[in-house]
């Protein structure tokens, strides 16, 4: 199974052959790589004046595999868009899935509170989001028995 | 697990927040402009958002191939 993560960045023309190791471990924390100890950016000959290419090496502090991503950076004239793939196991995945179906759990609770009185039909289906989130939790919790 | 269902479960919590998304504006809009609950849908409907825009990050390639060390498809 191939998983990846993409991230994308916005980053300012002038800034992106500054792009410091700091700020691609920032981004590979954000998408979940956080067990990513060290990132080595070499850039690569740009094959095309619009666009360079920088390889970027991720090494995991767990077991003896390491994660390589590669990173496009994107140059046009009002903004640069840095591209990221990540190789995601299968359980980052599914936590990712877990915490984002926490946050919408406890979307659906606030929301089905506060329009409880104005709006109670959609207050309602916003319950039955909440009972549908918690029933798919459990299963995933099962599933990665946490 | 697998990865088609894996990626069937990205696929069914996605539109499960798209559909929050569409509720919350809807409310939303019937809430009076300034009132305490239009300002509490905002911030909510802010929230779904960046759950929206994480799911977007997870993108799932099924085929069968391999990617050399730079992470490059290569059939």
């Amino acid at each position: 199974m191939k998983t990846f993560v993409k991230a994308e960045m916005q980053v300012e023309p002038p800034k992106w052959g500054d792009f410091d190791r700091l700020e691609l471990l920032t981004l590979l924390a954000e998408v979940g790589r956080n067990e990513i100890l060290e990132v080595d950016v070499e850039p690569d000959d740009a094959d095309a004046e619009d666009c360079a290419y920088y390889r970027v090496q991720g090494v995991r502090d767990s077991g003896n595999s390491t994660t390589r991503t590669a990173l496009k950076i994107f140059d046009n004239p009002s903004s640069a868009l840095l591209y990221m793939i990540v190789r995601a196991r299968p359980d980052d995945i599914l936590n990712k899935l877990i915490d984002t179906l926490e946050r919408l759990q406890n979307i659906a609770t606030t929301a089905a509170n506060l329009i409880e009185d104005s709006a109670p039909h959609e207050a309602a289906l916003f319950r039955g989001d909440e009972v549908t989130a918690k029933r798919v939790l459990g299963a995933l919790k099962k599933e990665l028995s946490l | 697990m697998n990865a088609n269902f894996t990626a069937a479960l990205v696929c069914d919590v996605r539109t499960s927040v798209h559909d929050a998304i569409e509720r919350l504006q809807h409310a939303r809009g019937q809430a009076p402009n300034g009132s305490d609950l239009a300002i509490a849908l905002d911030a909510k409907l802010k929230e779904l958002s960046v759950v929206d825009s994480d799911l977007g990050m997870i993108e799932f390639d099924l085929d069968e191939g391999e990617y050399n060390e730079e992470g490059e498809y290569v059939g």
